[in-house]
């Protein structure tokens, strides 16, 4: 290692530095949303001090005479400033670039927030829009993310302000809480698999017409891969799964509705298979929510009907979940689950756990508002006539007596916000071509938005 | 033409609680006057790219709106932050009540007094038609010597609602309905009376 490589990388670090720290004061011009942007520009920065102590030590420590020091030195560099600035910590520039107030539904971040604290206490989100067609969450324990104390939630950006597809954050917000689920049955999980892949390991090999040409070690070899396949498989269903339903039993219809659109334009019948890392279809997620959260409370939802004045956005609602109801009653979903010999096992699995699940899920969300309880429910009929009049769902006003002066009103809660902007846009599909009098679908959002802004400064005039 | 006293408004507020006839979002009972109602700076502001429009020329109008990200920029201030207007400065902002007029009821907005003893203007266009939906646009100008501090929520207008006479035959759409927000201009309506 010569004293002239050294030099190298010490500059190139310094350059480094320079540019992080130039790159954090121009993110720290703008706004963002909430309180994380600005707390995780504060955290680089303090990083990036520490990181230049390090650099300060680590030079003034060299003893260029001494050919081991430089080569450590050159390593300490290395491990502990650039590798960490640049494959970690760089990252937050992306996101913190995209997550500025003009570039995220920035109304309704604090509601994912004040959603997210609810199910994971104690830690902070950040959102983000990507030009990409997904929802995503990483946190601290994923690769992506670690050793952060952030979570970074992701919405598609070409939907930025199209709320009531965000119904689907719920099922993001989950994905962190799902591995206290795994992690308790894991081991049980491992050992079952392992016991139906040795049973069925003809059956399963013979799909390949390679099952005599082995000797037992390597049998046992593959048992062991096929084993583990099945087993990532199992892990991929039960996290998206149990999102679903944890997104599904604080929504409810809203979240069947959302992830009905969100899914509008893929396959709804793919086979889990490899290719597709296992993933569930969108038919068998449909069967499992609807038949756990969906099926059972639905009628609480009548005396919801009976209160909406317009019949005409009732009835094209029903006809919606109707319509959802024959879909998943069909059972097409159970059938594609078991069409790949290991997706066959690993779902098998999965439906094992299915009602200790459900427990879980509903143990996690027991602080969070649902779209079945009472306060959710009484508010829909008066949001859905405000939506249809053109005004923001944002409050259920209880008692004007002039007489007294009383202004007494509630603010909207989210589930009862998204279930009538979802009922709305039902009627407004049906609607939208023929009648002139129905808003933009533009107009719909930004109402629903302004009432996701507005609930704050309710709840702080109560 | 006769104005609504607290009263009444709250008589009409009451008949548009489910939704129809009078409203005003989000309200409490403070900001209800004698004969008005004050309203709030809302959040966003419209700031005008001076070195991107070299002048406003409505025969443009087409070009403008097409371009509008060129001309303008969306800023979005939260609680508590605030927002410096320059002495001359227009931008405009907007209210945070949404505010829904029935059919036979108009109204003015106009500044409070306090802030325009500082030199604010808050808007130029005052009136507001029977049937608007939507945030009013402010537009905001600091006719005095010195930079004035805003920030989201200060109480900076009132609101003065009256009765019309007569029924309104057709409903004529303002070209700025269900905003909700301030809004950068139309000039489609203005254009096709320069035809």
């Amino acid at each position: 290692m010569s004293n002239s490589a050294l030099t190298r990388i010490h500059h190139q670090i310094r350059i480094e530095l320079h540019s992080f720290r130039n790159e954090l004061k121009k993110l720290s011009v703008p706004n963002y949303p909430s309180k994380t942007g600005n707390a995780i520009i504060k955290m680089l920065t303090d990083k990036l001090d520490k990181y230049e102590e390090t650099l300060s030590r680590i030079m003034g420590d060299i003893e260029y005479e001494d050919e081991n020091i430089v080569k450590q030195s050159h390593e300490k560099l290395i491990t502990k400033i650039h590798n960490p600035l640049v494959k970690q910590d760089v990252k937050f520039l992306n996101w913190l670039s995209k997550a500025q107030t003009k570039r995220v539904p920035w109304s309704f971040v604090h509601c994912a927030e004040e959603l997210f604290q609810q199910i994971i206490p104690n830690h902070n989100l950040l959102i983000y829009c990507e030009n990409q067609y997904n929802y995503g969450i990483c946190w601290s324990e994923s690769k992506t993310l670690a050793p952060y104390p952030y979570y970074i939630l992701s919405l598609p950006g070409l939907h930025r302000t199209n709320i009531l597809w965000h119904t689907l954050v719920g099922h993001e917000i989950f994905h962190p809480r799902c591995n206290e689920f795994i992690d308790k049955y894991n081991q049980k999980v491992l050992i079952n698999i392992k016991n139906t892949v040795t049973a069925n390991y003809r059956s399963i090999s013979s799909t390949e017409n390679s099952s005599d040409l082995f000797s037992d070690s390597e049998k046992k070899e593959r048992i062991d891969n096929i084993t583990n396949i099945t087993h990532l498989a199992w892990r991929r269903a039960m996290e998206e799964l149990l999102s679903d339903m944890a997104c599904v039993e604080i929504f409810g219809p809203a979240a069947i509705l959302a992830m009905k659109a969100f899914s509008a334009c893929s396959p709804k019948n793919d086979i889990p298979e490899p290719d597709n890392n296992f993933y569930p279809s969108w038919q068998y997620r449909f069967e499992i929510v609807w038949d756990n959260f969906i099926k059972d409370n639905l009628s609480k939802l009548d005396d919801v009907y009976s209160e909406i004045r317009n019949h005409d956005i009732v009835r094209c609602f029903k006809e919606d979940m109707l319509e959802n109801k024959r879909l998943v009653e069909k059972k097409e979903g159970e059938g594609l689950v078991k069409k790949h010999p290991l997706a066959k096992i690993a779902y098998q699995e999965f439906h094992n756990l299915i009602p200790d699940a459900v427990d879980f899920v509903k143990d996690k969300t027991q602080d969070v508002l649902k779209w079945h309880d009472e306060k959710t429910l009484s508010q829909i009929p008066k949001l859905v006539g405000r939506l249809e009049n053109g005004i923001p769902p944002n409050e259920s006003v209880a008692e004007i007596n002039e007489q007294e002066g009383i202004y007494k009103t509630h603010p909207a809660v989210i589930p009862a916000i998204l279930i009538s902007g979802w009922m709305y846009e039902t009627y407004w599909q049906e609607k939208f071509d023929a009648d002139e009098r129905v808003m933009a679908y533009k107009t719909l959002s930004r109402l629903i938005l302004k009432a996701c802004e507005d609930i704050q400064t309710i709840e702080k005039n109560q | 033409m006769s104005v609504l006293t607290k009263n009444v408004i709250l008589e009409e507020l009451q008949k548009g609680k489910d939704g129809s006839g009078l409203i005003i979002t989000p309200l409490k009972m403070s900001q209800i006057g004698k004969s008005s109602v004050d309203l709030h700076l809302g959040n966003e502001f419209i700031v005008f790219r001076k070195v991107s429009l070299p002048c406003m020329d409505i025969k443009d109008a087409g070009d403008i709106s097409k371009n509008v990200h060129k001309y303008q920029e969306k800023v979005r201030i939260s609680d508590g932050d605030k927002f410096i207007l320059h002495p001359s400065q227009l931008v405009l902002g907007a209210t945070k009540e949404y505010i829904a007029l029935p059919d036979n009821i108009s109204s003015i907005i106009c500044g409070r007094s306090t802030w325009g003893r500082t030199g604010l203007i808050i808007a130029t266009a005052t009136q507001i038609e029977p049937s608007f939906k939507g945030c009013v646009t402010l537009e905001l100008v600091n006719e005095g010597e010195i930079p004035l501090v805003l920030y989201p929520c200060l109480c900076v207008a009132q609101l003065i609602l009256y009765r019309t006479e007569g029924k309104l035959s057709t409903i004529d759409k303002s070209q700025y309905q269900f905003q909700t927000g301030p809004e950068f201009p139309k000039f489609k309506k203005d254009l096709d009376r320069l035809r």
